[in-house]
């Protein structure tokens, strides 16, 4: 490290010149996300975000179906963790518990249903290609769980 | 940014071609040992891939490029039963299911549902054929390198 001090010092007023364009994106307008983060991606998180409440109030009421919900609810924390990797701000909020109905598992497969028909519909809306193959993806990934749940009685 | 309108990905699209014709080999492999009351569910799921095969070819055909032909043959596991018939049947649909999201990524938007859809398919068909659900269909290593 004692080597090129005047080619480090050279290098680094180069990367302070290239930086100053990043910052200015980063801060104009409202100062807040760069355009180059998807709210697709945000919105995406906060519905595994959901997900992920309704099996852990789930599997809190009942410990019955754990066999078939802990994998499922394993996948949903996955695909959070993916959809989180592309995002410089914090996670959206958790959201509240939610309630259980009387029929969990049915409460679950519409959740489920629902989740394939929100995961289409982003992966088409996104402008991030690479956010649109994850969530091609993680459509698959929910439509096997509403088939798994359509299996289970 | 916007999706690009220019031709996809050509290799992408190759390489989602290659795991259609495999499945559609494979499933002339899997019919011939599956008990009577799956042929129907064999010959479904042969015509979808079929169909997503022709639609890969327009969409290379369409870029201007040439799609690759089927191989003659593919390498599969032995067939002898149908427990190794929908082993071999979930392997082959697990395969399409990452090529399809590649290709989501490289086709325009319009393009996209057509993607979701048949990867989604493709992983229920999983499975049906007693494969377990996975976070990301198709992209943990197998046995069988599927």
């Amino acid at each position: 490290m004692t080597t090129t001090a005047g080619t480090s010092r050279r290098t680094v007023l180069a990367l302070g010149a290239a930086a100053i364009p990043l910052l200015a994106a980063c801060t104009s307008e409202t100062g807040s996300l760069p355009e180059t983060v998807d709210p697709v991606r945000r919105e995406s998180l906060g519905d595994e975000l959901r997900l992920i409440a309704l099996y852990e109030a789930a599997l809190a009421q009942s410990s019955e179906l754990e066999d078939v919900l802990t994998p499922i609810v394993e996948a949903h924390r996955a695909h959070a963790e993916a959809l989180r990797q592309g995002l410089a701000e914090p996670s959206p909020t958790p959201p509240a518990a939610p309630t259980i109905g009387a029929d969990p598992l049915e409460q679950l497969r519409t959740a489920e249903r629902e989740a394939v028909g929100l995961r289409s519909g982003a992966c088409t809306r996104t402008t991030d290609p690479d956010l649109a193959s994850l969530l091609c993806l993680i459509s698959a990934s929910e439509a096997q769980h509403v088939a798994v749940l359509a299996g289970t009685t | 940014m916007t999706t690009s309108p220019t031709a996809p990905a050509p290799d992408v699209l190759a390489s989602a071609l290659a795991a259609e014709y495999a499945a559609v080999y494979a499933y002339g492999v899997v019919g011939a040992h599956v008990p009577d009351d799956r042929r129907g569910y064999v010959a479904s799921a042969l015509s979808s891939h079929r169909a997503a095969r022709d639609w890969l070819r327009e969409r290379i055909t369409a870029a201007g490029g040439e799609p690759p032909p089927a191989a003659g043959a593919y390498e599969v596991p032995a067939v002898d039963d149908p427990t190794a018939a929908a082993e071999l049947a979930a392997a082959v649909e697990l395969a399409t299911v990452p090529r399809w999201s590649a290709v989501a990524g490289v086709v325009d938007r319009i393009d996209r549902p057509y993607c979701t859809s048949t990867a989604q398919a493709a992983a229920v068909r999983a499975v049906t054929w007693g494969a377990g659900s996975e976070p990301f269909p198709g992209t943990r290593p197998t046995a069988s390198g599927g």
